[in-house]
């Protein structure tokens, strides 16, 4: 990434150009984190509450569509298919097993297959365009306090990091003549040699960041003052309402539907 | 001035003290050098000297340190950071990983400590300048080389405002070009008169930069003096201690029969790390 | 015992396209101690890794005794090939120092007397002999690396592949490093070592690859590759020779790599005078 030269500055300068700094791979990555969190949070939301087999459809297409926008369909689409045909079929046997008509296990089987589908697009949009440290900064903003919201993002990063370590720590054990193993039951035997590395690097590097953020004051009480934080617009801000709105809706329905 | 006055120091369930008997002055403006063999209690005394240990690291510790006669012990450490800060060797994983540019990671702590961002920018840019890494101020912090890296925690550090800096082993994990970007700011660091106590195994590095050399061995100071004095002595072999090139080629031609003193040979090795 | 290794033309591109090696051919027969040096993002770790299949080239070829390791697994080839890795704490998680180091032999196979043999001397060449009852992870960051060493040791294999052995090592640690080279080569190891510190390569090795992104730039002994000519192309590497090269060039003495030879250099030059007082600077040639 070039830097861009600073023609002004000054705090607000800076501010500016820290904000205009961020480069984003799709409209979706511009959304406001907070957004995107909601967006996701309605997905698994709607995927467990919506009624009826029209709305499974029609949700799987616009988070389909929105993976798509994100650049994400590549990366989702196999796991989110996976998740869709092992429910879908382990709903079907159920249904077939307890005397359900072949139709009706169909249906269900569809249905359970588009909601997982759902929630793992859902889901995955959140884990492939929220920048951690930006949802940090914008939970923050609004009040959050510090240590949540550092806790928020640590959360988040830990996934990658750790399955960049394991990776490592696999091919140094098989340097060493280590053979993973077939069968699961062998797998869990020599679990140790891979599992404790991770832990103890993951412990390692938390004793010098901890005493490298306390260097620079982490211990530190009370509010910061930002020097900038991801935009909320407000479409984006009303996207978010409406969405807690219809996902509410959705709740309610289901709900009396199920009383009724 | 800094002033660690140590009867004993022990980690959380350690049976034995890790550092004995330290007395340890670092005088404002003055850098001084700690060498040792590995676990003389080289990297305890860093902890220690900046109030980390007990504050973060726990422990129990007989002693005291002080700065410009005010007692740092016992005052939380978000405090004590602000009078002295501690660099260790590994760069990445001193990053925060909660910023998105150089600019952020150096100004989290003045962030932290709640100031206002007229007063945080000011901070971040003299930081930026005295490391001479302006030129990286919006660039992610995790894609920069080894050497890069630590010039951005030191920076960091720096934006704390302390009147003391410790490093321990700032080079030990950055390749050549690394260990030569940081050894310049150091001599930059030292020529504007920040103190300095520099924990390292190159002692080519402290040879031209350091007043000082403690020697450590065991938990203890062992010996101390001017830097050309201890470095110069045979005896720092015996405790572990690699002496600077110029030291050993003249003693090796010296052993031989030739004569070409470490001054001579100074010349002839450039000075390294060219200041 | 200790087989021929090749590299034939090899490529490789990370999945993310970064191109890390391009065309590297190379042969390292039996028992040679040869240094791989370069800056970051040289190739040096990267073809390291190839050597005992952990990465597989994209084109061209890596041949242990003549023969193609693309069919063998790590596994395989790690009784053949020992890797140490720059980070100990990837590998260490036994309780035990001894433990750690029965690993890698216990899983080629090797149990029992001959168990106990080879690890008893992976651990006296490392020093550890005395610690061998203790917890690796109370030691400090030098004497876990010294650990991960004695468990690839251990293996007994013919080539050893060290990468960066000696950062964070004390002087007294360096020393013990250049003696399991000069060890290991006594017995006929194939010894190949990734190291920053050229003075160390320098005094321990016969030969020097340089490498500058992905390709062989220099291959020769310490002679040739510290030779003055040759300064132009380390400089481009961001390599500086070792003090005994840059005071062998300053006295005008020819290339120096080893610190004996630049003290055998000057007194054949200058002959010896115990009694010559310090000559001052700016009267030698050179000045």
């Amino acid at each position: 990434m070039p830097a861009r030269p600073l023609t002004d500055p000054t705090t607000a300068g800076w501010a500016r150009a820290l904000l205009d700094n961020r480069q984003f791979a799709s409209p979706i990555h511009a959304l406001n984190p907070l957004t995107t969190v909601v967006l996701g949070g309605a997905a698994l939301a709607l995927a467990l509450s919506l009624p009826s087999l029209v709305g499974a459809i029609a949700l799987v297409l616009i988070l389909a569509a929105l993976a798509v926008a994100a650049r994400s369909l590549g990366r989702l689409g196999r796991p989110a298919l996976t998740a869709a045909a092992v429910l879908g079929g382990l709903i079907w046997l159920i249904s077939i097993a307890s005397g359900g008509a072949a139709l009706d296990a169909a249906r269900h089987a569809a249905e359970g297959a588009l909601r997982v589908a759902s929630i793992v697009l859902g889901v995955g949009l959140v884990a492939t365009t929220v920048v951690p440290a930006a949802l940090g900064l914008d939970l923050e903003r609004r009040g959050v306090s510090r240590r949540f919201a550092t806790g928020a993002v640590a959360g988040l990063g830990w996934g990658p990091g750790l399955a960049r370590r394991l990776t490592a720590i696999s091919a140094a054990q098989r340097a060493r003549g280590l053979r993973l193993a077939r069968d699961p039951l062998t797998r869990l035997r020599q679990s140790a040699p891979i599992l404790l590395p991770a832990l103890v690097t993951s412990l390692g590097g938390l004793s010098e960041r901890t005493i490298a953020l306390e260097a620079r004051a982490s211990g530190h009480p009370g509010r910061r003052s930002l020097l900038w934080a991801p935009p909320d617009p407000t479409g984006e801000r009303l996207l978010r309402w409406l969405l807690l709105v219809v996902v509410g809706l959705s709740l309610v329905v289901r709900i009396a539907g199920r009383a009724g | 001035m800094l002033r660690l006055e140590c009867r004993s120091y022990t980690y959380p369930g350690a049976r034995v003290a890790a550092l004995r008997e330290i007395d340890l002055v670092v005088p404002h403006g003055g850098v001084v050098g700690v060498v040792g063999a590995n676990e003389s209690g080289k990297s305890s005394l860093c902890l220690v000297a900046s109030g980390m240990a007990p504050g973060v690291v726990g422990g129990a510790l007989e002693g005291r340190l002080e700065i410009d006669g005010e007692t740092m012990t016992g005052r939380p450490v978000f405090e004590i950071a602000q009078r002295v800060g501690l660099g260790l060797a590994n760069p990445v994983s001193q990053l925060s990983g909660q910023t998105l540019t150089v600019f952020e990671e150096v100004a989290l702590g003045p962030m932290n400590l709640g100031l206002d961002a007229a007063r945080t920018v000011q901070r971040v840019e003299a930081a930026l300048a005295a490391v001479r890494i302006g030129h990286l101020a919006l660039q992610p912090p995790t894609e920069l080389s080894g050497g890069e890296t630590q010039l951005v925690v030191i920076a960091g550090l720096l934006a704390m405002e302390p009147s003391h800096l410790i490093l321990d082993e700032p080079t030990s994990e950055l390749d050549p070009i690394g260990t030569r970007l940081v050894a310049e700011v150091l001599h930059e660091l030292a020529h504007r008169g920040t103190a300095l106590l520099i924990v390292e195994h190159r002692t080519d590095l402290l040879d031209g930069l350091c007043d000082r050399i403690v020697v450590m061995d065991s938990g203890r100071i062992v010996d101390e003096g001017p830097a050309e004095t201890i470095l110069g002595q045979p005896g720092i072999a015996d405790r572990g201690i690699e002496p600077p090139a110029r030291f050993r080629l003249s003693r090796a031609l010296e052993a031989a029969g030739g004569a070409v003193g470490p001054g001579s040979l100074r010349q002839a090795l450039g000075g390294w790390p060219h200041p | 015992m200790t087989d021929r290794l090749e590299l034939d033309s090899v490529s490789f591109s990370y999945p993310n396209g970064r191109l890390a090696l391009e065309g590297v051919s190379l042969e390292i027969a039996a028992g040679e101690r040869v240094a791989i040096v370069g800056q970051n993002g040289s190739g040096k770790s990267t073809m390291a890794l190839h050597l005992n299949g952990l990465l597989r080239p994209s084109t061209g070829r890596v041949l242990l005794a003549g023969a193609d390791i693309r069919a063998a697994s790590t596994a395989e080839l790690a009784g053949r090939v020992g890797l140490l890795f720059q980070n100990p704490d990837l590998q260490l998680f036994e309780e035990r120092i001894r433990s750690e180091v029965e690993f890698g032999p216990g899983n080629l196979g090797i149990s029992g007397a001959h168990l106990e043999q080879v690890v008893d001397a992976a651990l006296e060449a490392t020093g550890l002999s005395a610690n061998a009852d203790a917890n690796p992870f109370v030691l400090g960051f030098s004497r876990r690396k010294m650990v991960a060493l004695a468990s690839v040791l251990a293996m007994d294999t013919g080539i050893l592949v060290l990468d960066e052995p000696t950062t964070g090592q004390d002087a007294p640690g360096i020393r013990r490093v250049e003696e399991i080279v000069a060890g290991a080569a006594g017995r006929g190891r194939t010894v190949i070592a990734i190291s920053h510190d050229l003075r160390f390569v320098a005094e321990n090795f016969d030969r020097i690859i340089v490498l500058g992104l992905g390709r062989v730039v220099l291959d020769g002994p310490p002679e040739v590759v510290f030779d003055g000519s040759a300064a132009a192309i380390l400089a481009g590497s961001n390599l500086e020779p070792p003090p005994a090269v840059r005071a062998g060039a300053w006295f005008g003495l020819g290339c120096t790599p080893t610190e004996a030879g630049f003290v055998a250099a000057y007194l054949a030059r200058h002959g010896p005078n115990p009694h010559q007082p310090e000559i001052p600077p700016g009267a030698l040639p050179g000045d």
